[in-house]
């Protein structure tokens, strides 16, 4: 089914999703991202959760929450770029997530001026 | 000029994930409606700026219900299906048929579109309009 939004992963982010092994947390992880990109802005907390501090940067967050795992997105028009992730229930992996996504972010700063 | 930054597509990931690893494809395809289905229950709250919560009590069910159905894991029953299309209004569309044959039950513009499931010599489309 075509998506109305375009999802792309950093390739850092590429890299750090290796490290995520279990199948059942691997596929709730692509659940949550395919509903982002079927819904953009329509999908709904307890599914996505703006970062408080962090304008712009929005965490994804599989099977509701409960799970560990978090992506950690930012949308520019259309499109979200999945900067990081999260991957163990640990204050400081996601602390270490999301400074590694506020130095990513910029990156996708020319997605700006398309 | 700017140098753009290196990125993966979530269809050439999922693609990937697919290829890699047989046991998740075959739990990515057979959840197909689960997921159709809680796309469709957030695309209705975020229409209708409902919770959680305020959706379960439309539909006469409390909010784990909708927790359990928006989680997108879990294909709901036919019964499910039939209260959330009575309450919300949601049209649903199941096809299964042999992978040989053209269906003949949805438009093939559907059929296309949404078919799920190839591999096992049977075609799924699942589809919903709100």
């Amino acid at each position: 089914m075509d998506a109305p939004f375009i999802v792309l992963y950093d390739a850092d982010a590429v890299r750090e999703l290796e490290s995520l092994k279990g199948r059942q947390e691997r596929t709730a992880l692509f659940t949550v991202i395919g509903k982002l990109r079927m819904l953009g802005p329509g999908l709904l907390p307890p599914h996505v959760k703006s970062l408080k501090g962090e304008p712009g940067l929005l965490e994804l967050r599989p099977r509701q929450g409960s799970s560990a795992v978090r992506a950690i997105c930012r949308r520019i028009a259309n499109v979200y770029v999945i900067l990081t992730f999260s991957i163990k229930a640990d204050k400081a992996d996601f602390d270490g997530a999301v400074a590694a996504a506020r130095e990513r972010s910029p990156r996708y700063d020319w997605l700006t001026l398309r | 000029m700017t140098v753009q930054p290196k990125t993966v597509s979530h269809e050439t990931l999922l693609a990937e994930e697919m290829a890699r690893d047989p046991a998740f494809r075959e739990e990515w395809e057979r959840t197909a409606l689960a997921r159709l289905v809680a796309v469709q229950l957030i695309k209705y709250r975020a229409a209708n700026k409902l919770s959680q919560r305020a959706l379960a009590e439309r539909l006469g069910k409390k909010q784990p219900y909708v927790a359990r159905l928006e989680a997108g894991d879990t294909n709901p029953d036919f019964e499910t299906l039939v209260n959330i299309s009575r309450a919300l209004g949601i049209e649903f569309v199941i096809d299964i048929a042999p992978a040989a044959k053209t269906p003949r039950l949805v438009p093939q513009e559907v059929a296309a579109e949404h078919a799920t499931k190839r591999r096992s010599g049977v075609s799924v489309v699942v589809a919903a309009a709100g």
